[in-house]
């Protein structure tokens, strides 16, 4: 949520994301399997080079792919210190940072939803520093960069566009929003918007959640910040950091 | 030898009567008639497009410089396009050529806000008015780019201007930088490849000889930016594709838009005439 240009960068990847197709049974064993009340199971970490195989691991600018029937990605500037981002079973993953510069990573669909019922449990959460977890994707017709922040690291995400706020799951979070102008994208320089929920307090750590899309992306057009047209482009659910930082995240998401 | 001296005379008066063309080799004649190309999205639409002059490359930095005496160009070099140049920089330049030349200026440009300009964007919203009875310079509407672009009357319905093959003819994303990139698009992989514009007409012109249309830099159009989401009075139309964007955005009927005021280091010009 940082407005610098790690943004736009994140953005604009995010913008080359592949069709791919899930493979909903398998998912399905795989993601009940991911279900539990307790931290996710550390041991599902897959070795060093399973997850080369799997594009994970210490990369440098960005990366994609199929995980478990799961888009995953993992994007970072070319600072000093290390991501190393591990894919792990059904939609889990863990990223493990100290770093000085930015990164995103996570988990989730090749495309978005506007009714999507995003279940996930993040089971381990530390940032010393800046950064966000939370779902994340992003429109076209326009171009529009859609966050629900869930949990920060040192400062909680907002901008000086406060637009209302919405309750869902449990929780209530802020309606935020800030313009990117001439920024690069996969369609050339573009001028785009950020809308983001930001929970008012942290979500706990450790529990199933939910997030049901379709309340913010209601909020959000009731207070002037409707969604593009088009929101095919992926979704995930992010683990972001930026200005300097060390932490280490576990979380598994699912279809709810 | 009567048929000599009839076919003499009718040569003479069909010479008389033909406008003077364009001197300039940098512009070429585009007839017109209706969208040929089956591929654009007026092919078979009823539209029928008037002869007129379009520059055979985007305008190039020393062009520019000459005139505006400034280059705000991100990548400096002569026979660069002009680029991070918006669409009032660009009516500007247009009325500045015609004056240089001689020719009654197309546009009228008022710092009045226009009341039809509803961008939350756009910070200058100028009132520009046009004058159609000019011959001055201006930027080609839409229709007239597409319609170039495409091929015209010589098109072979290629998806982008001049090759179905978009290598053959732009420069975008992938072969702008030092290497050829592969994967997914990520503008950190185009900083890291130093990909930018090039040198205007180095790739394969298109069937009117026309270069650049796809790709290099996205080139300003006159006309609001219209479909059925977009109301008018928001953006302007651009088109072709840029060194940034993907390769659909390089297709000849591939529509795109930024507001008025925007300025992007792949955002350039090419120049047009009414004949």
């Amino acid at each position: 949520m940082k407005p610098n240009i790690k943004i736009f960068n994140k953005v604009a990847g995010k913008a080359a994301f592949v069709t791919i197709i899930l493979f909903f049974v398998a998912s399905m064993s795989l993601l009940t399997g991911c279900k539990k009340e307790e931290m996710p199971d550390q041991t599902a970490v897959e070795s060093s080079s399973a997850n080369q195989a799997k594009g994970s691991a210490d990369v440098k600018s960005y990366q994609s792919g199929t995980n478990n029937g799961y888009f995953w990605s993992l994007w970072k500037d070319d600072q000093s210190g290390y991501v190393t981002y591990t894919n792990g079973s059904g939609g889990n993953y863990s990223v493990s940072w100290n770093y000085t510069g930015n990164f995103t990573c996570g988990k989730g669909w090749s495309t978005g939803s506007r009714t999507r019922r995003v279940g996930y449990n993040c089971g381990a959460f530390t940032n010393n520093g800046g950064g966000v977890f939370g779902y994340y994707g992003w429109t076209r017709s326009p171009l529009i960069e859609y966050y629900v922040n869930e949990k920060w690291g040192n400062n909680r995400p907002t901008s000086t566009d406060r637009r209302g706020s919405v309750s869902s799951d449990g929780g209530t979070y802020d309606i935020y929003t800030a313009m990117r102008y001439n920024a690069p994208s996969i369609d050339g320089t573009q001028t785009f918007r950020q809308v983001f929920s930001t929970r008012t307090s942290q979500a706990p750590t450790g529990q199933n959640r939910v997030i049901t899309f379709a309340n913010h992306a209601n909020a959000w057009a009731n207070v002037g910040l409707g969604l593009g047209s088009d929101i095919s482009p992926a979704a995930i659910l992010l683990t972001e950091a930026y200005g300097g930082s060390n932490g280490y995240v576990n979380a598994t998401v699912w279809q709810q | 030898m009567r048929i000599l001296l009839m076919l003499a005379a009718t040569v003479l008066v069909f010479t008389a009567c033909t406008p003077k063309e364009h001197e300039d080799p940098a512009f070429v004649l585009v007839k017109g008639g209706a969208f040929i190309n089956t591929k654009s999205n007026l092919y078979r639409k009823g539209v029928m497009v008037s002869d007129f002059y379009i520059g055979r490359y985007e305008i190039t930095q020393k062009e520019w410089k000459e005139l505006m005496g400034v280059n705000p160009s991100k990548f400096k070099g002569d026979s660069l396009p002009i680029e991070t140049v918006s669409w009032y920089d660009c009516i500007e330049y247009c009325n500045r050529r015609s004056v240089k030349e001689g020719l009654k200026p197309y546009y009228s440009i008022s710092k009045i806000k226009d009341t039809v300009n509803k961008s939350e964007f756009d910070s200058l919203k100028y009132t520009v008015m046009i004058d159609v009875a000019s011959k001055g310079y201006r930027m080609p509407s839409e229709t007239e780019w597409e319609y170039a672009a495409s091929g015209g009357q010589k098109s072979k319905s290629y998806t982008y201007s001049g090759s179905d093959t978009i290598d053959d003819v732009a420069w975008y994303w992938r072969n702008s930088g030092n290497s050829t990139l592969k994967g997914d698009w990520a503008w950190s992989l185009l900083e890291q490849n130093n990909c930018q514009t090039r040198p205007v007409g180095r790739k394969q012109p298109n069937e009117l000889g026309l270069y650049d249309m796809s790709g290099n830099v996205r080139e300003w159009c006159e006309d609001w930016y219209e479909d059925f989401e977009i109301t008018r009075g928001l953006v302007r139309v651009q088109r072709g594709g840029g060194w940034i964007g993907a390769e659909y955005r390089c297709q000849s009927s591939n529509r795109h838009s930024f507001e008025a005021s925007g300025l992007g280091p792949d955002q350039g010009l090419r120049l047009c005439r009414s004949r």
